[in-house]
């Protein structure tokens, strides 16, 4: 056994092993099928060439020698065929064009059993030795040739594809380069030189073949048959377990027993077989375990991931959270470089979709791409992931010209906005939102493993959502709730102030009009009951007089508070109303009223004039009874409040309208009080010093007339101390 | 005997008019101020028997006088009786708290009753 021999053994394992798993992963696929056929052509020149080598006999060797060149006659063709689908269909070869390629390799096969193949053989010990005819030639240059534009389609695809295809390419190209020059140098080139033996080692070559091809199907997964050749993988060191397990157990009764059919070896065997059973499963779930971490670190930590993050939505009650753990587990996990979550906004019509969180896309394209109601329809229909790059597939599906043209619409928008998968969020058969997938950031496309993890993980972040989403609408209502609980409680508390309060002003009404009433009353009754006792008798003439005047006096107030009482609760009320219809001339109107006053005038040692400052007429529209109310009061009350000087009445027209004003020289209105002034039962500070009997309703009383006469006005300027000026304006009717 | 002196502290000089009148053609010596603060320091000064307050007064309320009447040592043992027309409830209340002895409305009583209680109350 020497070196040659081992490597040729290992070479011979590895290819065959290649071959079967690419061919059986799919079988109807031409790119397995071809690089099947180059393994078993590789298979076959490994074989013949070993053959040739190991026969003694010379016919055999010949015979093996010259079959030696059907694989390298071969494989130029098939490897030149593959360049042409992989990694994608380039032309379409007509069958003309195949035949005519096909043909320099039939030529040689056709030819090989003849002298120009190899001229001659001789055996030696270490193998034999050629000597090559011109065939030779001709397949070196078919080789250069073949290989040569195998190679340039190789160096295009590489130039047009991206990520992990382009490092797949490299690495066949410097497999399949490699293989080639020492393949050709040991095996073509040195026999014509005469160096024979040379050719024993070429098909060690195709284990750089192997080695650069096995390298670009774990790490890049070439030809996707990663998770397949593990799986093989797997069970040839289960039955090589069996295999050895099965020998040992043979070796072992040779050895102790002398023969595997020694009854102790029937025995031993029982324990053995025990044993094996134990072992085998947990064994196999080892090697799985094993084959698995090291082949598919990545896919197994996602895997591990999803799973830890599944088990973490179903924690998680808020939905921020939620859409966060989501969002950013899957990008980090599958190294995305863009994920979205959108979530219907409920039942809107048209369906609006809210983005909830967005990482690396344009929220305006996020939100585009949702309003494609083609897409909401699809996956609410389908319930399943939809993948960009298999929109081509299912628009050749479809049935009807629409949906065919809907697809690539959606193809493209998703192209557009850099979207791959859209995956729905399903819950009670409605349509959540959709999570929105970017591309991994090796290039690398979306495995059948990944679409399934996916597809579960949507299927939990959905009940998740909805859950949070429910929780949400619950506390909704509680905050809604308890609002409006609040609202209605202020509401009443309001209520209740207001109707507090207005108790409060008519108690104090209450009170200070009883108090009103009962003073002259105490007085005309105090005077009469004295009149009774007799105590009148005991008077000077001069007393007497003032008494009964005194009485009289108080009987008079009495009258009049009682009115006043009486007018101000009825202009309380708001259906208060009065009919202004008379036309009145304020002029003659005012003249009467002053004239009416010049007695107390007299009596209280008052000057009362009366001017008038402009022309007339100054004809209103009122009512009669009551400003002559008002007129009386304002007169009453300035000869009340001044002590001494003078009360001026005067009347003046500007433009549209006409004022009439009451000044006087007495105490004035105390700043504080003056913006109250107008209001019920509210009297100067200083009114009480004076005249103490005042009910505080007289401008109250006042200010209600004139707020009946539409565009009149009333107000006051006063000072204290030296004396107020009551100002009343009434729009000028047209006679 | 020497008749008793009364003090009537009134804003409403024809009020004063009236029981001034009753009560001196009964013999008392009757005393009155128009104002509270005036009406304080005269009886300080003039010490009367019996003080009569009312409580709605030009620029202070009578619960106010009565409160510096009855903290003032000089004075606090003088009778108060409130003697007024407003009637409510929490002021009486207060009026007696404060030391008031009674609490009469002018309008319920004439003025040969007042007398009458004076006269017992100084008794």
């Amino acid at each position: 056994m020497n070196a040659i021999f081992i490597l040729s053994i290992i070479s011979i394992l590895l290819i065959l092993f290649l071959g079967l798993v690419v061919f059986l992963k799919n079988p109807k696929n031409k790119k397995n099928q071809l690089l099947s056929l180059l393994s078993l052509c590789i298979f076959i020149w490994i074989i013949t060439v070993m053959m040739s080598d190991a026969s003694k006999e010379y016919h055999q060797a010949l015979f093996w020698t010259k079959s030696a060149i059907i694989g390298p006659a071969l494989i130029p063709l098939l490897l030149l065929w593959f360049s042409y689908i992989f990694p994608i269909k380039k032309e379409k070869i007509s069958k003309l064009k195949v035949f005519l390629l096909s043909l320099p390799t039939l030529i040689i096969l056709l030819l090989s059993p003849t002298a120009l193949n190899i001229k001659k053989i001789t055996i030696t010990d270490w193998g034999t030795d050629l000597t090559p005819g011109p065939l030779y030639i001709f397949l070196l240059i078919l080789l250069i040739i073949y290989i040569g534009i195998t190679l340039y389609n190789l160096i295009v695809s590489y130039k047009k594809t991206q990520g992990r295809e382009k490092y797949q390419i490299k690495y066949l190209f410097l497999g399949i380069s490699i293989t080639l020059i020492l393949g050709v140098i040991a095996n073509l080139i040195l026999p014509l030189y005469g160096y024979g033996r040379a050719s024993s080692i070429g098909p060690a070559s195709s284990l750089f073949f192997v080695a650069f091809t096995g390298y670009a199907i774990t790490r890049y997964r070439f030809m996707d048959i990663r998770i397949f050749a593990g799986k093989i993988i797997t069970y040839i060191l289960v039955a090589s377990f069996a295999y050895g397990a099965f020998y040992g157990i043979i070796l072992f009764n040779n050895s102790v027993f002398g023969s595997v059919y020694a009854a102790g070896a029937y025995l031993i065997g029982i324990i053995f077989a025990i044993a094996f059973v134990i072992i085998f499963y947990p064994l196999q779930k080892l090697i799985q375990k094993i084959t698995k971490h090291y082949l598919f670190a990545e896919v197994y930590n996602a895997q591990e991931v999803i799973s830890s993050l599944t088990n973490k939505l179903t924690t998680i009650i808020d939905l921020k959270q939620i859409i966060d753990l989501i969002v950013d587990t899957i990008r980090a996990t599958m190294n995305l470089d863009r994920s979205g979550v959108l979530l219907i906004e409920n039942a809107t019509k048209p369906i609006k979709y809210q983005i909830v969180k967005v990482v690396g896309f344009d929220e305006h394209n996020g939100i585009s791409l949702v309003q494609d109601s083609f897409l909401t329809q699809y996956l609410a229909k389908n319930q399943k992931p939809l993948v960009r790059e298999e929109l081509d597939f299912l628009s050749e599906q479809a049935k009807n010209k629409d949906e065919k043209q809907s697809f690539l619409i959606l193809k493209n928008h998703m192209h557009k906005i850099e979207a791959s998968i859209c995956l729905p969020l399903i819950s009670q058969n409605m349509l959540l939102g959709i999570i929105v997938l970017g591309s991994k950031m090796s290039g690398d496309a979306y495995t059948n493993e990944d679409l399934h993890l996916l597809n579960s993980l949507s299927y939990q972040a959905s009940v998740a959502i909805e859950n949070a989403r429910l929780y949400q609408q619950v506390q909704d209502f509680n905050k809604t709730l308890q609002t409006k609980v609040d609202e209605q409680t202020k509401d009443i508390q309001n209520k209740a102030i207001h109707l507090e309060k207005l108790l409060k002003m008519r108690s104090e009404f209450l009170d200070i009009a009883s108090h009103q009433l009962r003073t002259p009353t105490s007085v005309i009754k105090g005077t009469l009951a004295m009149m009774q006792d007799g105590d009148m008798d005991k008077m000077s003439t001069e007393e007497k007089a003032k008494f009964v005047r005194n009485m009289f006096q108080k009987s008079v107030k009495l009258e009049s508070i009682i009115n006043d009482i009486l007018v101000a609760s009825e202009m309380d009320t708001a259906e208060f109303s009065i009919r202004v219809k008379d036309t009145i001339e304020l002029e003659k109107f005012l003249e009467k009223e002053v004239a009416d006053h010049q007695f107390d005038a007299l009596e209280k040692k008052l000057a009362l004039t009366y001017e008038k400052l402009s022309d007339g007429p100054f004809k209103i529209k009122g009512s009669a009874k009551y400003l002559e109310q008002v007129i009386d009061n304002l007169l009453s009350n300035a000869m009340k409040y001044t002590p001494q000087g003078t009360v001026k009445a005067s009347i003046k027209r500007i433009g549209q309208n006409v004022i009439v004003s009451v000044s006087d020289t007495g105490i004035g209105i105390p700043k504080e009080d003056i913006k109250r002034i107008f209001n019920k039962f509210i009297r100067g500070k200083n009114a009480r010093n004076v005249y103490t009997d005042g009910s505080g309703l007289g401008l109250f009383i006042i200010k209600r007339v004139m707020d009946k006469h539409l565009g009149s006005k009333i107000w006051v300027e006063s000072e204290e101390g030296k004396g107020s000026s009551f100002y009343l304006q009434f729009p000028l009717i047209n006679t | 005997m020497p008749k008793a002196k009364i003090l009537f502290i009134e804003d409403d000089a024809d009020q004063i008019f009236l029981y001034a009148t009753k009560f001196k053609l009964e013999g008392y010596n009757f005393i009155s101020s128009t104002d509270g603060t005036k009406g304080v320091k005269m009886a300080e000064k003039e010490k009367p028997d019996l003080i009569l307050l009312d409580i709605l007064l030009a620029d202070e309320n009578g619960l106010d006088v009565l409160k510096n009447l009855k903290t003032n040592k000089k004075i606090q043992n003088i009778p108060v009786i409130v003697f007024t027309n407003f009637d409510k409830e929490e002021t009486i209340k207060q009026a007696i708290f404060l030391g008031a002895l009674d609490y009469i409305i002018k309008s319920k009583v004439v003025p040969s009753e007042i007398v009458k209680m004076v006269a017992n109350f100084i008794k």
